[in-house]
């Protein structure tokens, strides 16, 4: 079994950004995102070990607005004015609830993938591809890293570079939940309208941050436990392991006391 | 809940006689629960007797008070009357609510029509509600509505609980009717807890009234945790007339389990609790949770409902001018989202077309900063 993340909180995470980022979304991503957070609300009302396919489909992909060429910072401009589609399935299941009487986090028991898309707007009715890539999470058996993306190399590419039948590299990242990877994408696109200072004292920004902030902290205490108790090279004992399943869910990691995430 | 007070409504009127004919021709169950006064007769017993008072606005006919001179001694409408009762009140044994009853309602929420701002008009002037005089939905409509409000007030209790969050909780979960037994219960008071109920020391001094002001005129007023049949029909992606049609032929035996039964249940219309809806579908979806394009066909081709889908697989109800929903039901890309002055955080995103925005100034100027480039693009547009 893979990780366990609390639902109120990425419920929390898909709301926040919904209201952070709304101008740089497409309109139709208040009701893509809506929905996104009440199938998974609806988690809490299966039963553990039910696997469910908890998704941004194809047929109704996150969009972002288009960037004029934002994708250079300092007010620069880049040679396309292009725009982003995100999709992710990850299979999950609730957690069964120990000590507490209700069920408050899912557990990724299968697939956990989140595509990104570039498309060129060139104003013609079809969409020019510019690229994609995946942020997705390993298995235990997988030969990559836990924490990974790769180019290109989606189902049924047949195209060089990165055809399907090569899926290396498998790059380290350490965003990884939908909305992590939309942030990423959003700071890559509009470079400068994401980072301005008036969006970054914005409440939803505030409650984002604190999200995220505590996620990544834990994702890096987890590495720099890997790359302390490893017996050899660090990368091969990192490519080989998984995080505790309770690591995102845990209330005890504290960097002021590395007895709480170092291993003894 | 206790239902075995019998509602009292105080109504203080300067022409107590024209109203006490109007009561006495409403049907008895009805006129029982009315006590018509002049503001000169009403006494201290009157208001202890009370759950609600119902103050007229205009009171020119009350002569005493017209010949009363001094600052401190004439009552110029009332409203004033209502704040000097209200704190006469305070030391009663019993929660009393109060509401003013006008024909001049316009005059109050002028430029805006009264109807739809009648929850802000009520929070302004620190009072529960406001009635017309001449409702037009009805003289009994009205009266029954006056009187489902003084029931909630026989719902509230005496005291409420102090410094005991566990009771507090129990407390409110009971005027809402929330059944903790229920798989959406524990969903919905994290969406109740959302909308900032008063549940502490606001709370205390006022006998739970705070409680009831905020169901009244920050719950029902916006969708949130409740639904009506208006953001029904958007989360179901179909049309409202549509929506109206279903809900007498079996939609509304669907959603029965997940209506809301709690405090004030009969003073606005039917609502839904927004996770009860969520678990119906996810219920009747398999147990799980289907897009939009999955639910419809669900809905109209195996359980048969006469819905007919939107164009736009996540609609969104619009406003008006007058802040009212319009009656269709638009894509997001058709519209903008605005800020209305009091819309709480914790409400759905309020909508408006983006043909009302560009058509009337003041709609315009709700626009939020982040849709206002789509505003802007299209009025170019127009220009040139």
């Amino acid at each position: 079994m893979s990780i366990q993340l609390s639902i109120t909180e990425v419920c929390e995470e898909i709301r926040h950004l919904r209201d952070a980022a709304s101008d740089l979304l497409d309109p139709s991503a208040y009701g893509v995102l809506s929905e996104f957070e009440r199938s998974l609300e609806a988690i809490a009302w299966t039963k553990p070990g039910h696997a469910t396919d908890w998704k941004l489909s194809r047929e109704q992909p996150l969009k972002t607005n288009v960037s004029n060429g934002e994708f250079c910072c300092n007010n620069k401009r880049g040679a396309h004015n292009c725009f982003a589609k995100i999709t992710s399935i990850w299979s999950i299941t609730p957690v069964d609830p120990v000590r507490r009487q209700r069920i408050t986090a899912f557990q990724v028991c299968g697939k956990a993938s989140v595509h990104v898309e570039l498309f060129d707007e060139s104003g013609m009715e079809k969409e020019h591809a510019l690229g994609s890539w995946r942020i997705e999470l390993g298995d235990q058996s997988a030969p990559g890293c836990y924490f990974h993306a790769q180019i290109l190399a989606e189902k049924d590419r047949t195209d060089r570079p990165f055809p399907h039948s090569l899926d290396v590299p498998r790059l380290p990242c350490y965003l990884f939940t939908p909305m992590a990877v939309t942030e990423f994408v959003l700071g890559e696109l509009f470079q400068d309208k994401w980072k301005s200072p008036q969006r970054q004292v914005l409440p939803a920004i505030k409650g984002w941050a604190r999200i995220q902030r505590s996620r990544m902290l834990k994702i890096f205490l987890w590495h720099i436990r890997q790359s302390q108790s490893a017996p050899g090279s660090p990368w091969v004992h990192l490519k080989a392991s998984i995080p505790d399943a309770d690591w995102f869910v845990r209330n005890n990691l504290d960097l002021k006391r590395p007895e709480s995430f170092l291993k003894n | 809940m206790d239902t075995t007070k019998c509602p009292t409504v105080l109504v203080l009127d300067d022409q107590a006689p024209l109203l006490s004919d109007e009561i006495n021709n409403l049907p008895p169950d009805l006129a029982k629960c009315f006590r018509v006064r002049g503001p000169e007769e009403a006494t201290d017993a009157d208001l202890k007797a009370a759950h609600l008072v119902l103050v007229d606005y205009k009171l020119d006919e009350w002569k005493e008070n017209n010949t009363s001179s001094g600052l401190c001694k004439y009552v110029p409408n009332g409203l004033a009357l209502t704040a000097i009762l209200q704190q006469r009140a305070i030391s009663s044994a019993h929660p009393v609510a109060f509401a003013i009853h006008s024909a001049h309602l316009p005059e109050l929420t002028d430029p805006l029509p009264h109807e739809p701002r009648l929850h802000l008009l009520s929070r302004i002037c620190n009072i529960d509600w406001a009635f017309e005089k001449d409702d037009p939905r009805g003289q009994e409509i009205k009266y029954r509505q006056i009187v489902s409000l003084a029931e909630a007030v026989c719902q509230l209790p005496d005291a409420w609980p102090r410094a005991d969050g566990e009771k507090t909780r129990a407390k409110a979960q009971k005027l809402l009717q929330i059944n903790e037994a229920l798989p959406w219960a524990v969903q919905t008071w994290s969406d109740v807890e959302r909308a900032r109920p008063p549940l502490d020391e606001l709370v205390q001094r006022v006998h739970g009234l705070l409680f009831l002001r905020w169901v009244l005129q920050r719950v029902l007023s916006y969708p949130c945790f409740l639904l009506d049949e208006t953001w029904l029909a958007a989360r179901l992606a179909v049309t409202r007339a549509s929506l109206r049609d279903a809900l007498p032929v079996g939609l509304s035996d669907l959603f029965g389990p997940v209506e809301y039964t709690g405090i004030l249940t009969a003073f606005r219309g039917k609502r839904w609790w927004r996770m009860g809806v969520e678990y119906v579908l996810w219920d009747i979806g398999g147990k799980s949770s289907l897009g939009a394009h999955e639910l419809r066909r669900l809905l109209i081709e195996k359980r048969g409902f006469p819905l007919i889908p939107t164009e736009s697989l996540h609609p969104v109800v619009c406003l008006d001018t007058d802040f009212l929903p319009l009656e269709q039901l638009y894509d997001p890309s058709e519209a903008v989202r605005i800020l209305p002055d009091d819309w709480p955080p914790y409400a759905e995103q309020a909508w408006t077309t983006i043909q009302v925005a560009l058509g009337d100034k003041r709609m315009n100027g709700l626009v939020i900063e982040a849709d206002r480039p789509r505003l802007d693009d299209l009025e170019q547009a127009e220009v040139q």
